[in-house]
């Protein structure tokens, strides 16, 4: 029975946390491993048109600012600068100013 | 500046004086006023030339600001040693002397306890440079020798929970290499010396940058092992878009935007032990 969208919400942000909160893992193998399986959910939504569906309700406050975070470089990745910078600028995540940056140095790139 | 004798011929090809060599240089066991005049004559004028090659060399380095720190790319000797271990009986008795004049606000009891008279005490190379220049030692060495170790209690003057090595030791510097850093600034039990910018974005492929800005005492900080660990595996971690690492994100990024994160990351690894701790 494949999960529904709520389903893999929670199965998302359930793996972002769990990736955040791992210690012991110097070269972050658990944490990669973590975040290429929730990587792999935003895609098959993203492939069905309904990221933005799956990821806004992440976006809220009331989440860890670690999934707020996450969930707006998803977003962010595709397509959805809108609905992600606000998130990025404000999140005070260290990763999210790296992430903006890159961001915008891309968009120079291809407007130059 | 004059030499007690010149340096012994190098295979370095690009040592001046390797070019010219009498025939007889390698006739060691020779009885010198036996030999003809003229190869002595020869022979000498060898050694001068030599020597003469030695101070142009030292004078363009010192001209150009390139002379070799003594105290990191040369060997102790034991006079060096003797002076060394008579500043560090100094450096007590004036850290004592300065706890009894100006009050200081540390424990006196604590601030006396250097432990036995016999008790190996270490002092840096930096740290006596920092004794000899201000009279005073780096808050390092009275944490080290009066036992205290750093730990997220202790808050450092910066209050962020870290300090970078200029902090510790008040001066900036810069190595040139991570092993020159390490040698000059010693190492505290239960500590890393680590990189705000990561090391590894001197590489070419990365970001460039001079090794020497890279092994500047802005960009090294000493910090607990846990917290070194954690910062490594944070910059080994995917980005949550799964493109790459951050490490790889960093990649070209200008110098401060790099500076920035690195103390970014640190600052929330030690904002984690707190919340952790309370």
């Amino acid at each position: 029975m494949t999960a529904t969208i709520d389903e893999d919400r929670d199965e998302i942000r359930h793996l972002w946390l769990k990736s955040e909160e791992s210690r012991n893992d110097p070269d972050a193998e658990v944490a990669n491993a973590l975040i290429r399986a929730a990587v792999a959910i935003a895609d098959h939504w993203n492939a069905q048109g309904r990221i933005i569906e799956l990821m806004s309700p992440l976006l809220d406050e009331s989440e860890d600012r670690h999934v707020r975070y996450a969930a707006a470089s998803v977003l962010l990745n595709h397509g959805q600068p809108d609905l992600a910078i606000p998130v990025l600028e404000t999140v005070g995540v260290p990763e999210a100013k790296v992430i903006l940056r890159r961001w915008r140095r891309q968009q120079q790139t291809q407007q130059s | 500046m004059a030499f007690d004798r010149p340096r012994e011929p190098t295979d370095d090809p690009d040592e001046p004086h390797k070019r010219e060599r009498p025939d007889n240089f390698n006739d060691r066991h020779d009885d010198p006023s036996k030999r003809d005049p003229a190869e002595r004559k020869a022979e000498y004028d060898y050694y001068r030339k030599l020597a003469e090659a030695e101070e142009a060399e030292y004078a363009r380095r010192e001209a150009a600001g390139t002379l070799p720190d003594k105290n990191v790319d040369r060997p102790q000797t034991r006079q060096e040693h003797r002076e060394q271990l008579a500043a560090i009986r100094d450096a007590r008795e004036a850290a004592k002397k300065g706890v009894k004049e100006h009050g200081d606000t540390t424990d006196t009891d604590k601030a006396l306890d250097f432990g036995p008279d016999d008790e190996p005490l270490t002092i840096t190379r930096a740290e006596l440079r920092h004794f000899r220049e201000t009279g005073q030692l780096p808050q390092s060495t009275t944490e080290r020798w009066s036992g205290e170790q750093p730990d997220a209690e202790n808050e450092p003057e910066t209050g962020r929970g870290w300090r970078t090595i200029t902090e510790e030791i008040g001066e900036q510097k810069s190595w040139s290499s991570f092993d020159a850093a390490k040698k000059d600034l010693g190492s505290v039990p239960g500590t890393d010396l680590e990189h705000i910018v990561e090391q590894c974005q001197a590489k070419p492929e990365r970001s460039g940058f001079d090794v020497t800005q890279i092994n500047s005492s802005d960009n090294l900080t000493r910090i607990r092992k846990d917290l070194n660990a954690a910062k490594a595996a944070e910059y080994s971690k995917l980005l949550p878009d799964g493109t790459e690492t951050l490490r790889d994100s960093l990649n070209g990024a200008p110098w401060e935007e790099q500076y920035e994160t690195g103390c970014d990351i640190l600052d929330e690894e030690m904002e984690k032990r707190r919340d952790r701790n309370d």
